[in-house]
């Protein structure tokens, strides 16, 4: 049994969403074409994965196992439409900006695959401290391709386009939009995210050998 | 007892009915900023182009009406916003949202009208769920398909050119080419059912 602290931990490296467990790679390909939409994507994930796992191990002795994927669902998708109308009302920027992304959470495989996997095992502790791993290290993933997307694309990072928190790195010339638009484009995210794989395999193998030696 | 019938069903009924409670609470809270927020940075910076230079006498947004549509299909209650603007005591200008069924969901648009010549002063899609590339394109304001109804005349209507009006469509969205003209033709019909009276207030 994994302590506390290492189950809130596996999700920032060991299961990392996107690069380990390799889920949830519709959002993580479509929204990172900025830092903000990045930041952005991953924490509305997070409170829909959070929250949904609270109330699935919560709920994991009523739920008859044969109902269970239809009430799992059930409770993600109020989440996700709870939080689409807060954002709606409270960030409409990042929330036009995330467009329909934001609805399509309910089908991430990420929330669904938590609650599959570990909320409908586990207790209520564990469970938050799972979701709250998980979405971070989603959270971190995403931010990460997008500021490296947007930076190579715009030379520009997005913090926060509401409080206008816009930094321009690498000024470009009068009128010129892109720096290197392919970064930009769909083709753009998949480059990128195999970059970032080839890198964290890199790392982990090294450690790997030096933890052998 | 987990896996008699009636237990899976009150287990789904009460969490669904459960769900459903806690949305309507959170969407009673959240509709009226949004809904403030669309009339304060969509349709207010809209109308502000769509009416410059007229010096109009009234703040637009300020008057604004609730125009009752009757009931839909589903004996749900429609309404619309309308927006008046007065010059010399006389309604010169008017402006008002509709909504048409588009490929991806609801395009709702807002039309200004100059009552005096009968013109479309401009359009401006509030929200859409067309395909990204294609129908999308509506949202772009410097579209052509957008910028084509700017000066149009409305007294016989809107219509595609395909149906022998005046409208060009988007090439690859024709569905939601027609939906956004379907919405403005929407629009100069109540403008003209409802404005005159509105004007005589």
């Amino acid at each position: 049994m994994k302590t506390l602290t290492q189950e809130f931990t596996k999700g920032l490296w060991e299961q990392i969403p996107p690069f380990r467990l390799v889920l949830g790679l519709c959002p993580t390909l479509a929204v990172t074409k900025s830092l903000e939409g990045g930041w952005g994507m991953g924490l509305a994930t997070t409170f829909v994965l959070v929250c949904s796992n609270i109330f699935i191990s919560a709920l994991r002795n009523v739920i008859p196992p044969k109902v269970r994927i239809a009430t799992f669902i059930v409770i993600i998708a109020t989440f996700v439409v709870i939080t689409e109308l807060v954002m709606k009302a409270y960030t409409p920027m990042l929330s036009e900006t995330l467009g329909v992304f934001i609805p399509l959470i309910v089908v991430n495989c990420i929330i669904l695959g938590r609650a599959e996997a570990f909320a409908s095992k586990n207790g209520v502790g564990r469970s938050l401290l799972d979701g709250l791993g998980i979405g971070l290290g989603f959270t971190l993933a995403l931010a990460v391709l997008g500021a490296l997307r947007e930076l190579l694309g715009t030379g520009k990072l997005t913090m926060f386009a509401q409080a206008n928190l816009d930094l321009t790195i690498i000024p470009l010339g009068e009128g010129r939009e892109f720096l290197f638009k392919f970064m930009v484009d769909p083709p753009g995210a998949f480059v990128c995210l195999g970059a970032m794989l080839l890198l964290m395999n890199l790392i982990s193998e090294r450690s790997a050998r030096s933890k052998a030696a | 007892m987990r896996n008699k019938i009636w237990f899976m069903a009150v287990v789904l009924g009460v969490v669904a009915f459960l769900a459903g409670l806690a949305l309507s609470g959170v969407k009673g809270m959240t509709t009226p900023i949004i809904e403030k927020r669309i009339l304060e940075q969509k349709i207010k910076p809209s109308l502000d182009k769509f009416f410059d230079g007229l010096d109009l006498e009234n703040d637009c947004i300020e008057d604004r009406q609730v125009l009752d549509l009757g009931k839909d299909a589903r004996g749900r209650k429609q309404v619309t916003t309308l927006f008046l603007g007065k010059k010399g005591g006389k309604t010169v200008v008017a402006a008002l949202q509709t909504k048409a069924a588009g490929f991806g969901g609801d395009i709702e648009v807002l039309t200004a009208f100059s009552l005096d010549d009968k013109k479309i002063l401009g359009v401006k899609t509030l929200s859409q769920s067309e395909t990204m590339g294609l129908g999308a394109r509506v949202s772009n304001d410097a579209e052509p398909f957008i910028q084509q109804f700017g000066g149009m005349n409305y007294s016989d209507g809107v219509a595609m050119r395909s149906n022998g009006g005046q409208v060009d469509a988007i090439s690859g969205a024709t569905v939601s080419s027609v939906a956004f003209t379907a919405a403005v033709n929407r629009a100069t019909v109540l403008v003209e059912k409802n404005v005159d009276s509105a004007a005589a207030n």
